[in-house]
């Protein structure tokens, strides 16, 4: 069942995981504009967000703000690939410390009942 | 093609700005700003002091306003009135407008008369009602004694008068007089009947006698309730005394003293239907006064509780105003031409915003003059402005305790948000005090706005890291599960890998495992066979110090990478060549080849039947690696000779590369420049506007500085930039051994750090099996109803001890090494920390961080 190629079906797993992160990893606005959104909402319609004003359409800056996709969020994908990744090293050491072990259990505090479990 | 909005992998894209504002409605403008928050205002009158500023005068104002509102805090503690306090989350306070300002200015005015008068009417009453009290005390008391003096005036007369009289002679005078007249004043002794704090009766007696050698006859008691001093307000122990002399003057000198030594003296009639009318009066008088008190007091509180309703919001509307004017101080302000000119940082993907909510300021107040804002350019450095949310918060927090990271460059906390977390986990793989870790996390989490208010220092800390402990919780269940640790107990989840051999008829003795099968292995973490066998900890000693040494290579190698994508940003090619490739060689030609042997040997099997081999020590193989290059001890496979010398000569090429090849590029670059006749931007003149060039501005006048044109397209004299320095070699090849040295030296020293990551968690794991055998373990071998009440008790202090030691300390000190493995071994490999934090003038952070508004706001 687990043998040595163990670890590269582990490792497939977790390139999987990476891609899957990386297409799967929540879109839309970067979490961290949420803050300073709300604090100005109540001044404002919130519509005002989306749609130019009249007086600032000639200006270039306003037409990056608007014409600029939402960003995927780089948190997100960074993080989840980073975690995979350290948690598989961790199992993939710690199997590969089992594979071919040079030394055995050795106890001599058993019972005789418990020996065959 | 449009840049990329920011994310939170750099700081924030940064511009300089220039504001003019129409004077009217620069107040309406900060405070819209101020509840944004994106704008850091630069200081443009630093030539003038604080009090030639223009809006000095407004600060006074509310200065006074603030002191009267505090001066009602401060009357409503005394009157013991609880503060209605302000919950910023639930109630947002309407930007208020000047002629709100000038209100609550007068309110507060009329107010603070008010309360101040009737304190004063309060005060005097409560000083008259205490000395009619005292007085009533004095003739109770007074009245005793001449009730009580009347039987024996022989007495005194014979004490008084006659000093020579013999001792004796009392006795036998004693009753020769019966029928003397019954009166003080036909002896023409007069008294004086006063109060005076008992601490003060000894000394006051003393001095009596001395001034007036033993000539009186003293006569004193205690008022059995305490008084209160109307001045302090607190409660003193006062005696009564009356004091019997002969002489007019010598009962003036007694009114002095006592007068000097604080006592109140009243008057009491010596005939005692006088002294009954004077009783009346006096209770009289104190009925009336107290009246008079009870009902000043009631309308104080009134008042006071009225004000008490709206003092919070006054408190953080005036604290908001006066950051307002505050923020005015620093603009150019120009009386001829009403306008306010100010400059600041912004981040630049905020500029739209802020732009609209200039154009929001303007249309609501109908202005026809717009206000303009305008980028400009500056070659200052901008600030460091890391966007933050409350789940990236605390971790920013942790990096930027260590410094504030240079504009643009990697944010460090990015890998943080997983390795710090994760490294603690190494330490503390227990899955059992994971899981209770994690739960208190995520209570802290689904109960965030209650726990929000919670003052409580310690308890205020670990909530703001609720984020950070829930990423480290989740990540040491997972080294838990993977070190198969739970209370330091094993789980049997899988099938083992070992079997015990038996051998035939056994009873007792040492028992040896063996593998089942080749082909199976136990699939997750450590096989439970492992836990309690003598050779438990030689195993995972081994297996963890390893494990700390990939981990930690791992953990540098991807740090260092990030000094690639660093130099790539900032467009520093010559750090990729001069210091991160020769760097990465460096680091893998000796620690990647450990950790790629440490990786092989285990993949090897060692003891196959058909050709046993012996494994070779691999620390004895890196130390015979450097001292005797080419000499193998026990071969871990073939043409390791060769191999070893390659990458031992690799790594030392590439010390004189990253000692050399940097400085000699910079000086080649720096004279091919030269040569070719540019010079330093600094050198020289730069374009620039108001660039806070006091030498410049002052030259021009302050005034013509705001002419339009001119302040775009100004050139200046900019020597002091720090910035464009010369170059000098010298300076840049000390640098670069510095770099060199450390960088070679911190390969050993930070990869031998990260075996803390291997005695950390042996620690914790022998600690709470040590925990274990002293408590619970025992305890389960008891039985019956003592052995029941026996679990009781000790599972009781298992788990108090495993939550506050285990948990908690341990946490703690797990916390601090790898907080240590972040910032030095981590960061020490791209990051430069050479920034300086972003400040923006914000309502918000002014009202989180204002000690003073604290006790307002909920």
């Amino acid at each position: 069942m687990a043998n040595g190629w163990s670890i590269f079906v582990g490792l497939a797993v977790i390139v999987a995981m990476c891609v899957g992160a990386w297409v799967f990893a929540p879109k839309g606005e970067n979490q961290v504009y949420g803050t300073y959104f709300t604090i100005s909402l109540p001044s404002r319609p919130p519509t005002s967000f989306t749609t130019p004003t009249g007086t600032d359409e000639t200006n270039p800056l306003t037409f990056i703000y608007l014409s600029n996709p939402p960003p995927k969020n780089s948190l997100w994908r960074s993080s989840l690939i980073l975690s995979f990744v350290s948690c598989y090293l961790m199992w993939a050491i710690t199997f590969l410390a089992q594979l071919h072990p040079l030394i055995e259990p050795r106890r001599s505090d058993l019972r005789k009942d418990y020996v065959h479990h | 093609m449009a840049p990329a909005r920011d994310t939170p992998f750099r700081s924030a894209d940064m511009s300089m700005v220039q504001l003019y504002i129409s004077n009217e409605i620069g107040r309406e403008v900060v405070n819209a700003l101020g509840e944004l928050g994106l704008v850091q205002f630069r200081d443009l009158n630093g030539e003038q002091s604080a009090f030639q500023r223009a809006f000095t005068q407004d600060i006074r104002r509310l200065d006074n306003v603030e002191r009267q509102l505090r001066y009602f805090h401060a009357q409503m503690e005394k009157a013991g009135i609880p503060l209605r306090k302000l919950d910023l989350d639930v109630e947002t306070l309407a930007p208020p407008t000047t002629t709100d300002i000038d209100e609550l200015a007068e309110r507060s005015q009329g107010l603070e008369q008010r309360v101040s008068s009737l304190n004063e009417s309060y005060e005097t009453l409560k000083k008259r009602e205490v000395e009619l009290t005292e007085w009533r005390w004095v003739l109770r008391e007074a009245g005793g004694f001449f009730d009580r003096a009347h039987g024996n005036v022989e007495e005194i007369r014979a004490s008084t008068d006659n000093d020579d009289a013999p001792l004796l002679q009392d006795v036998e005078h004693n009753n020769s007089a019966p029928d003397v007249e019954r009166s003080f004043s036909g002896m023409n002794i007069g008294f004086v009947a006063g109060v005076i704090v008992r601490d003060r009766v000894a000394a006051f007696e003393r001095i009596l006698w001395r001034t007036l050698r033993g000539n009186l006859y003293m006569n004193q008691a205690e008022i059995p309730e305490p008084l209160i001093d109307p001045a302090t307000n607190e409660s003193v122990q006062k005696n009564v005394f009356v004091i019997f002399a002969h002489g007019k003057e010598i009962l003036a000198k007694i009114r002095k003293i006592s007068e000097s030594m604080g006592a109140e003296v009243y008057n009491v009639d010596e005939n005692s239907d006088l002294r009954r009318d004077q009783v009346h009066e006096v209770n009289a008088r104190l009925n009336d006064v107290q009246n008079v008190l009870r009902n000043t007091q009631t309308t104080l509180g009134a008042e006071l509780s009225q004000i008490s309703q709206s003092l919070s919001a006054w408190m953080v509307l005036v604290g908001k105003e006066k950051a307002v004017y505050n923020t005015l101080n620093l603009f150019s302000y120009d009386r001829a031409r009403r306008t306010l000119i100010a400059e600041g940082w912004c981040p630049t993907h905020d500029l739209p915003l802020i732009r609209s909510t200039l154009q929001d300021v303007n249309n609501r107040a109908g202005l026809s003059v717009p206000s303009i804002i305008n980028e400009i350019r500056t070659n200052k450095t901008p600030p460091t402005y890391l966007k933050t949310n409350k789940f990236t918060e605390a971790f920013q927090t942790i990096v930027n305790a260590y410094g504030t990271a240079t504009y643009q460059e990697v944010n460090p906390a990015i890998p943080v948000i997983v390795t710090f977390p994760f490294l603690f986990a190494v330490m503390f793989g227990d899955f059992g005090h994971a899981v209770i870790m994690l739960s208190a996390a995520l209570a802290m989490i689904y109960w965030e706005k209650p726990l929000k208010k919670v003052t409580f220092e310690l308890f205020a800390m670990v909530y703001y890291g609720r984020y950070i402990a829930l990423v480290m919780a989740v990540f040491s269940v997972f080294t838990g599960l993977i070190y198969n640790d739970v209370f330091s107990k094993s789980m049997t989840l899988f099938d083992s890998q070992w079997e015990w051999v038996v051998p035939e008829g056994f009873e007792k003795g040492t028992l040896v495992a063996r593998l089942k099968s080749e082909d199976y292995r136990y699939p997750f973490g450590l096989d439970w066979r492992w836990h309690g066998t003598e050779n438990d900890l030689l195993f995972s000693n081994s297996y963890k110090m390893k494990m700390s040494i990939i981990l930690g290579w791992a953990h540098m190698t991807y740090s260092l990478c990030f000094s690639y994508i660093n130099a790539r940003h900032f467009k520093r090619p010559i750090d990729i060549w001069g210091n991160f490739v020769p760097g990465m060689i460096f680091f893998q030609s000796i620690f990647g080849y450990l950790v790629m042997c440490i990786i092989y040997k285990w993949t090897v099997f060692w003891f196959d039947p058909a050709n046993p081999q012996q494994p070779p020590g691999l620390l004895n193989m890196l130390i015979y690696m450097f001292l005797q290059p080419g000499f193998i001890d026990i071969p871990l496979y073939p043409g390791q000779k060769y191999v070893q010398v390659f990458l031992l000569l690799l790594a030392l090429i590439q010390v004189p590369i990253l000692l050399f090849l940097k400085p000699f590029y910079l000086r080649w670059e720096h004279n091919r420049a030269r040569a070719k006749g540019y010079r330093g931007l600094g050198e020289r003149s730069r374009v620039s506007a108001l660039d806070g060039d006091d030498e410049d501005e002052n030259g021009n006048g302050r005034h013509s500085v705001a002419s339009d044109d001119e302040g775009v397209a100004m050139i200046t004299q900019d020597l002091d930039d720090e910035e464009h320095e010369e170059f000098e070699f010298g300076e840049v090849m000390i640098h670069q051994v510095i770099h060199t040295i450390e960088f070679c030296l911190n390969c050993v020293s930070h990869t031998a750090s990260y075996l803390r990551l291997w005695a950390l968690s042996l620690a914790h794991q022998q600690l709470s099996a040590v925990l274990w055998s002293m408590t619970l373990g025992p305890a389960l071998k008891t039985t019956g109803i003592g052995g029941a009440i026996y679990i009781v008790i000790t599972f009781t202090a298992f788990f108090c001890l495993s939550c506050i030691i285990l948990i908690i300390m341990e946490g703690v000190s797990a916390m601090l090494h790898s907080l240590r493995l972040a910032w030095v071994e981590s960061f020490s490999k791209f990051a430069e920390f050479g920034g300086w934090p972003f400040a923006p003038f914000s309502f918000k952070q002014m009202l989180e961080e204002s000690e003073e508004l604290k006790e307002y706001t909920g």
